[in-house]
C-alpha cells in the first residue's frame, strides 16, 4: 500500500511542471562549475589543485538538494489536499499516517534520484578528466548530505501546514538566515554573543562541520567521527520534524475547497 | 435489518476566524444495508459535512458515526465502502485505467481481477474507450463517471455518493441510476445525497432529509408519499351551467373565462367530478394529481410550502 503511494507521489511529480524547471536551473547553474575542473585538467594536467576545483560543483549539488528537499516538503501532500485528489485517496481503507509515509517515500525517491545522478555525473566526469582517488569517507560524506536534506525536507513538510508555498519557503529561508546569524556571532569577541550564536546555530539546524568540502575532496582528515557527529546530529532533526508533521497530519481536517 | 450507515448523534461546529457554524446539531439515522437511501436537504443543510465526518475527513466535536458497524475512525471502516466526493478532481495525468487500477490496489482488490472489472465498468458506464485517455482531456460528465468508476472499482459493500448525477447528461443519468438499482439487486448499500428528487423518487426505498443540520425525516419512500394528501384538480370547458351546479354542490370550483377547475381532496370525490362532466356536459382538458410528489414533501419539511406546485 505504501510503495503504491510511494510509486504514484513519484509520478505525480514527474509529470509537474515546477520538476523541469527544477532540472534546467540545476544544468544551468551546473554548466560553470563543471568547467572549471576541466579547465584545471587541460591546464596543468595532474595537479594538485584538481581535487580542489571539484568543490563548487559539490557545492552546487548541496545547495540545489536542499532546495529540492524543500520544494518535495512543501508539495508533499498539499498539492493533492488542493487539488482536491487527496480525498479519493483518504477515502480508502488507509490510515493518515501510511498516506503520508507514503507520500514522504515517494518525496524521498525524488531526493535520491537527484543525488544519483549528481554522483553519476561527477563520476563521469572525474573518470574522464582525472585519476585521482575517491576519498574513503566519501559515502559517509554524501550520508551527511542526506540526512541535512532530510532536515531540510521535514521542515518544508511542516511548514506546509500553513497552506501558503510562500510563507513556507519564506520560513525556511529564515533558517539559513537564523544559521549566517549564527555564525557571525560565534566569531564576535564576547562570550554571551558567542552563546547568542551558539544556539542560533542549533535552532538553525545546521552544526560546525569540521571539515570543509576541499578537505573531504583531498581525504585531508584525520577522525571520521565529526561526520558522524553531523549524521545524528542531523537525523535527530529530521526524526523530530518528520514526527510533528505526521502528528500534525493525523489531527488535520480535510476540507473541501471550491475553487 | 443489519445496518450499513449509522449516525449517533453527531454534532460538528466550523470556526472561522472567531465565527461559528453549527452544521450538525446532533445527527441521528441509520441506513438499513441494501437500500438505497437519498440523502436530502437545502444548500448547506449539511449533507457533505454528515459525510466526510463518516469517511473521517474531518471529526465530530460530539457522537459517533460508524459503517457495517465499525467506528469511521478506524480505517477499517472504509475497507467495504466505494466514495465519490462533491468536488471531485482527479489525477490529469494518469490514463483511465491506470487510475482505476491504482485505487483497485488502494482498496485490495484482487490483481487478477481488476483488468476485466476495469472494462466492464467502463462499458456500463459508456465509455469503453476512455481507460486509454488521460484524465485531463476527459470533460465534465466522463470525470465524474470516471470517479464513480474509482468508487466502484473494488466491488464495496457500501457505496456513499455525494451528488454523483450533478454534471450529467440525461443519458448518462439514466444509466446511472440502471446501475445503483443494479447493485442494490445484488445486495449492496447506496447512500447518496442529490437535489435533483425525481430520481430519488424513481430509485430510492427511503430517505433522510435534513435542513440546518437537523434530521427532519428518515422514512420509507412510500410512507413519507402516502402520509401526504394528495389532492386533484381538474380542468375542463363545461357545457352549460348544471354540470357546476352539480360540482358546486359538493366540491369547489373555479371559473376563468370559460374554463372551469375543480379540486378535489381525494380520490373518491375526483372519481364524483370526473363522472358528473362526463354525464352532465364537459370538455376534460387535463387532471392534475399535486401534492403527493417528494418536491412538496420536501418543501413542505423544510418550511417552504409557498415555493409548492399546489399554490
Ligand atoms: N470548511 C468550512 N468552514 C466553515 N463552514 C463550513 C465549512 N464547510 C461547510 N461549512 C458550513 O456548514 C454548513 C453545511 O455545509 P455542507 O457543505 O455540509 O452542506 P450541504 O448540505 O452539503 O450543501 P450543498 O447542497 O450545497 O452541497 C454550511 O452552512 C456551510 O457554510
Ligand atoms: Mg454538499
Amino acid at each position: 500500500m505504501i510503495n503504491e503511494l510511494a510509486l504514484h507521489r513519484l509520478s505525480k511529480l514527474r509529470s509537474s511542471k515546477i520538476i523541469w524547471v527544477f532540472i534546467g536551473a540545476c544544468v544551468f547553474l551546473a554548466l560553470p562549475t563543471i568547467l572549471p575542473i576541466i579547465f584545471v585538467d587541460q591546464m596543468a594536467p595532474g595537479s594538485v589543485g584538481a581535487e580542489s576545483a571539484a568543490a563548487p560543483f559539490f557545492m552546487l549539488v548541496n545547495f540545489m538538494g536542499h532546495i529540492a528537499a524543500l520544494i518535495l516538503g512543501i508539495t508533499t501532500w498539499r498539492i493533492d489536499y488542493r487539488d482536491g485528489t487527496l480525498l479519493t485517496f483518504a477515502a480508502r481503507p488507509i490510515a493518515r499516517i501510511e498516506l503520508l509515509v507514503g507520500k514522504i517515500i515517494g518525496s524521498l525517491y525524488g531526493l535520491l534520484i537527484y543525488l544519483f545522478i549528481a554522483v553519476a555525473l561527477y563520476a563521469v566526469i572525474h573518470l574522464v578528466f582525472f585519476r585521482f582517488a575517491i576519498p574513503g569517507v566519501a559515502p559517509l560524506y554524501l550520508l551527511q548530505l542526506l540526512t541535512a536534506w532530510l532536515s531540510t525536507f521535514g521542515l518544508g513538510l511542516l511548514f506546509s501546514n500553513f497552506g501558503n508555498p510562500l510563507l513556507a519557503t519564506f520560513l525556511a529561508a529564515l533558517y539559513w538566515f537564523l544559521s549566517i546569524m549564527g555564525n557571525i556571532f560565534q566569531q564576535l569577541p564576547f562570550q554571551t554573543l558567542q552563546v547568542i550564536g551558539d544556539v542560533l546555530k542549533f535552532l538553525s539546524i545546521d552544526n560546525n562541520r569540521t571539515y570543509s568540502l576541499d578537505a573531504i575532496l583531498k581525504s585531508d582528515i584525520s577522525s571520521v567521527s565529526p561526520i558522524l557527529s553531523g549524521i545524528g546530529y542531523y537525523f535527530a532533526w529530521s526524526v523530530l520534524l518528520l514526527s510533528l508533521s505526521i502528528l500534525l497530519f493525523n489531527k488535520r481536517e480535510f476540507i473541501n475547497k471550491r475553487s | 435489518m443489519t445496518v450499513a450507515i449509522r449516525f449517533d448523534n453527531v454534532r460538528k461546529t466550523y470556526r472561522e476566524r472567531g465565527n461559528r457554524k453549527e452544521a450538525l446539531k446532533g445527527l441521528s439515522f441509520e441506513v438499513p444495508s441494501g437500500e438505497i437511501v437519498g440523502f436530502l436537504g437545502p444548500n448547506g443543510a449539511g449533507k457533505t459535512t454528515a459525510m466526510h465526518i463518516l469517511l473521517d475527513f474531518i471529526q465530530a466535536n460530539e457522537g459517533r458515526a460508524e459503517i457495517l458497524g465499525i467506528d469511521s475512525r478506524d480505517p477499517r471502516s472504509r475497507e467495504q465502502v466505494g466514495f465519490l466526493p462533491e468536488i471531485f478532481n482527479f489525477d490529469g495525468f494518469l490514463k483511465g485505467e491506470e487510475f482505476l487500477r491504482l485505487f483497485a490496489r488502494l482498496g485490495g482488490a484482487k490483481q487478477s481481477q481488476v483488468t476485466g472489472r476495469i472494462a466492464e465498468l467502463l462499458e456500463i458506464l459508456d465509455m469503453p474507450t476512455a481507460g486509454g485517455i488521460k484524465i485531463r482531456n476527459y470533460s465534465k460528465g466522463m470525470t465524474q463517471k470516471i470517479g464513480l468508476a474509482q468508487a466502484l472499482i473494488a466491488d464495496p459493500q457500501v457505496l456513499i455518493l455525494d451528488e454523483p448525477t450533478s454534471g450529467m447528461d440525461p443519458i448518462a443519468k439514466a444509466r446511472i441510476k440502471q446501475l445503483l438499482q443494479k447493485l442494490r439487486s445484488q445486495g449492496k448499500t447506496v447512500f447518496l445525497s442529490t437535489h435533483i428528487l425525481s430520481d430519488i423518487e424513481d430509485i430510492a426505498d427511503r430517505v433522510a432529509i435534513i435542513n440546518n443540520g437537523e434530521l427532519l425525516a428518515v422514512e420509507k419512500l412510500g410512507v413519507l408519499l402516502n402520509s401526504e394528501q394528495s389532492s386533484y384538480r381538474i380542468a375542463f370547458q363545461p357545457h352549460g351551467a348544471e354540470v357546476i351546479a352539480l360540482l358546486q354542490a359538493r366540491l369547489s370550483v373555479s371559473i376563468e373565462g370559460d374554463i372551469a377547475t375543480v379540486t378535489s381532496q381525494n380520490r373518491a370525490d375526483k372519481d364524483f367530478a370526473l363522472e358528473t362532466i362526463l354525464r352532465h356536459g364537459g370538455d376534460i382538458i387535463g387532471v392534475k394529481q399535486t401534492g403527493a410528489s417528494l418536491l412538496n414533501k420536501f418543501l413542505k419539511l423544510v418550511e417552504h410550502e409557498e415555493l409548492s406546485d399546489d399554490k
